[in-house]
């Protein structure tokens, strides 16, 4: 077997090991600590672990030049500005999670050590999805994030919601796991690999292949296993149920990062493997982007119209995070048509991918300015999330209900503030495409976003304009509130000044496009080239099954692509 | 008649419709999770059947990983189940309705 391992290789997931090793580290130190004692310090060291992973991946980006990506592992991983970029998400977002938990968990009686070394191994995970080049690493790293996840979301052991939607997020999210794996083996089977990158070039080599029925259901499946992780509609039906029942912190958490991490997948293994010429709308290609095209509009509009006579804030934002997750797809879809393609002028653009890329950062700050309030909301594994407990919260902890109203309208996209230049440059570089589908789907994306308007500012009402009813606990939190003023900060900041973040998410846009354009340039150096085409050829005993997949295709396939993953 | 290609992936999918069907139709939590199984072990007898007719190792080595997963899973699901039955004495899909009212 032919196993490609440098020890420089290690460096490129330098981020990823260090946030292995200190979540090891809190579970270990859980050990240590005496019965009854608070678990604050398991909390602090994750932060240790996360902020020092922070600055190796910000010393990554600057040792990194953007439109160059670095294979890992003979090309089971890669390191290149699109996965530094989305790590700095995953990294803060972790780092704002630890900090935001660690006085829930004491009010909610869990204080356990076993939660921080929780969201460090769902961290690690997110890291590897967004650097793995393989569908089976992916694959790894999507259950590493997931499982961790499982257990987050019933971690409140008093909480009986958080159990029950624990287990309805197990099963769902085992269920597409599996309708995952299934796409992926389909693929192999018509490609002979799982690498993104040899798949690419049996497709590139043999378009039959690309329109051959194992790879159209192979992509169908992969596309409706991470649909259920995103969140798209209609496979988002345990969205509400689950980030109602989890503890607001690991809602939070979820909202913001592991959407993140789908949408780095997606645009990864559909954008840039999938995408491009031979994918057009219907005209001979795999036609997925008019699957994704319906579910934009279908997933824009469940979210908005679920929302709006819902009564429990953790609900409506639930159903916000759908709606949301519709809005990136119409970025998705637009960034599918031409722009990646067209190699040199468009690298010095955004593009919609790239407009996916800011928009998903602030979305993150936005969320987490709106949990940092909502997870004071509670005591003893229940949570008074209701808009009626949120009545006249604006005067009565004036603080409380800046965070809430700030994150409301910026979730809801108003001017001054990052949502709206999110959804601004996204709309912007979708509309950029040119193409008539792409305007009237923007078009729709404009309507909704005014139908969510409904929705966000009702929340303000309750806060400012209701009396309170009923006396409900709200604790306060000097991690809440730091957790708060910093997402209020980079929400205003990322509104007012959005310069540098753009900038970030070009060039990470920009780190991708070379191995669309030149699939076989400095990314394949290391795997071989021309494999000993009559060991292949033995195993085929089974002529009646049209593979469709001639010599020619057969050539370009490595013979084991396993490299990165049989390295102990 | 030789046995190919074609009847281990036309067995796998029937494996993995059924499985699908389970996990659709069943109410009892425990044989929804067996039902994922069931899919999962669909999932390795594709990739063996392909990796037997490519002449490759890599799905065999794929399928290993496959099942270290779903062992996890089952671990982290067991515990979940275990937990939900502590609180409410019922295995019923349909009963778990707390966030509905």
């Amino acid at each position: 077997m032919n196993i490609a391992f440098n020890v420089s290789d290690l460096l490129g997931i330098l981020p990823v090991l260090i946030v292995i090793a200190f979540a090891a580290l809190c579970a270990l130190a859980e050990v240590f600590a005496k019965p009854g004692q608070s678990r604050g310090f398991v909390g602090t060291l994750g932060l240790i672990g996360a902020l020092i992973a922070f600055a190796a991946n910000a010393w990554q980006w600057h040792g990194l030049d953007g439109a160059y990506s670095v294979p890992l592992f003979g090309g089971g991983l890669v390191m290149d500005a699109f996965s530094t970029y989305f790590n700095f998400l995953f990294l803060a977002g972790t780092a704002l999670t630890l900090v935001l938990s660690t006085k829930y968990l004491k009010e909610h009686g869990s204080d356990l050590g076993e939660f921080h070394a929780l969201v460090l191994f769902a961290a690690a995970g997110m890291m590897l999805m967004a650097q793995s080049r393989d569908l089976i690493i992916l694959f790894i790293a999507l259950e590493l994030m997931s499982v961790s996840i499982y257990v987050l979301v019933a971690f409140v052991r008093k909480s009986r919601r958080g159990a029950e939607a624990a287990l309805k997020y197990f099963l769902i999210g085992a269920f597409a796991s599996a309708i995952l794996l299934y796409g992926i083996a389909l693929l192999y089977g018509a490609t002979n690999s799982v690498e993104l990158t040899t798949i690419r070039r049996a497709l590139d080599a043999d378009p039959s292949l690309a329109n051959g029925l194992l790879v159209r259901l192979g992509m169908v499946l992969v596309l409706v296993g991470i649909g259920f992780k995103v969140a798209l509609a209609p496979f988002h039906l345990w969205t509400p149920d689950v980030y109602d029942g989890a503890p607001s912190p690991v809602t939070g958490f979820m909202a913001s990062c592991v959407k993140a991490a789908g949408f780095a997948v997606l645009i990864r293994v559909f954008t840039v493997t999938f995408g491009y010429d031979a994918m057009e709308f219907g005209a001979g290609g795999n036609g997925w982007v008019g699957v994704l095209y319906l579910l934009a509009i279908v997933t824009m509009f469940a979210g908005n119209l679920a929302a709006l006579p819902q009564s429990n804030v953790k609900r409506i934002l639930a159903y916000s995070s759908i709606a949301h997750a519709g809005y990136l797809l119409v970025g998705v879809v637009a960034g599918s048509f031409g722009n990646l393609t067209i190699d040199t002028e468009a690298a010095a653009t955004l593009g919609p991918n790239g407009a996916i890329l800011f928009y998903l950062m602030v979305y993150a700050f936005s969320t987490f300015l709106v949990f940092s309030a909502l997870s004071l909301f509670g005591k003893d594994g229940e949570e008074h999330t209701h808009l009626s407990d949120l009545a006249g919260m604006g005067f009565r902890r004036p603080f409380v209900g800046l965070a809430l109203a700030v994150g409301m309208l910026s979730l809801a996209g108003m001017p001054p503030l990052g949502g709206f230049f999110g959804k601004f440059y996204l709309f912007r570089e979708a509309m950029l495409s040119g193409r008539p589908e792409v305007t009237i789907l923007v078009l729709v994306a404009i309507v909704n976003s005014m139908i969510g308007l409904y929705y966000y500012l009702r929340v303000l009402v309750f806060l400012y304009m209701k009396e309170p009813t009923r006396e409900v606990p709200v604790y306060s939190s000097r991690g809440a509130t730091t957790v708060g003023l910093i997402s209020l900060a980079l929400v205003f900041l990322l509104g007012l000044f959005p310069g540098g973040l753009l900038t970030m998410a070009q060039r990470g846009i920009g780190s991708l496009r070379p191995v669309v354009t030149t699939p076989t340039a400095s990314l394949t150096a290391t795997e071989p080239q021309t494999p000993p085409a009559a060991s292949r050829q033995a195993g085929s005993r089974a002529p009646r099954l049209e593979l469709k997949a001639p010599p020619a295709q057969l050539k370009l396939a490595t013979p084991i692509n396993l490299k990165a993953t049989t390295t102990h | 008649m030789t046995i190919g290609l074609s009847h281990y992936l036309v067995l796998a999918a029937l494996l993995f419709g059924i499985g699908t069907l389970g996990v659709l139709v069943r109410r009892n939590v425990l044989v929804v999770f067996m039902c994922i199984e069931l899919m999962l072990n669909a999932v390795n007898l594709t990739f063996i059947a392909f990796s037997r007719y490519r002449g490759t190792m890599d799905g065999h080595v794929i399928s290993f990983f496959v099942m270290a997963v779903a062992a996890a899973e089952a671990a982290v699901g067991l515990a979940l189940i275990l937990h939900l039955f502590r609180t409410r004495k019922s295995l019923n899909v349909d009963e778990a309705n707390l966030m509905r009212h």
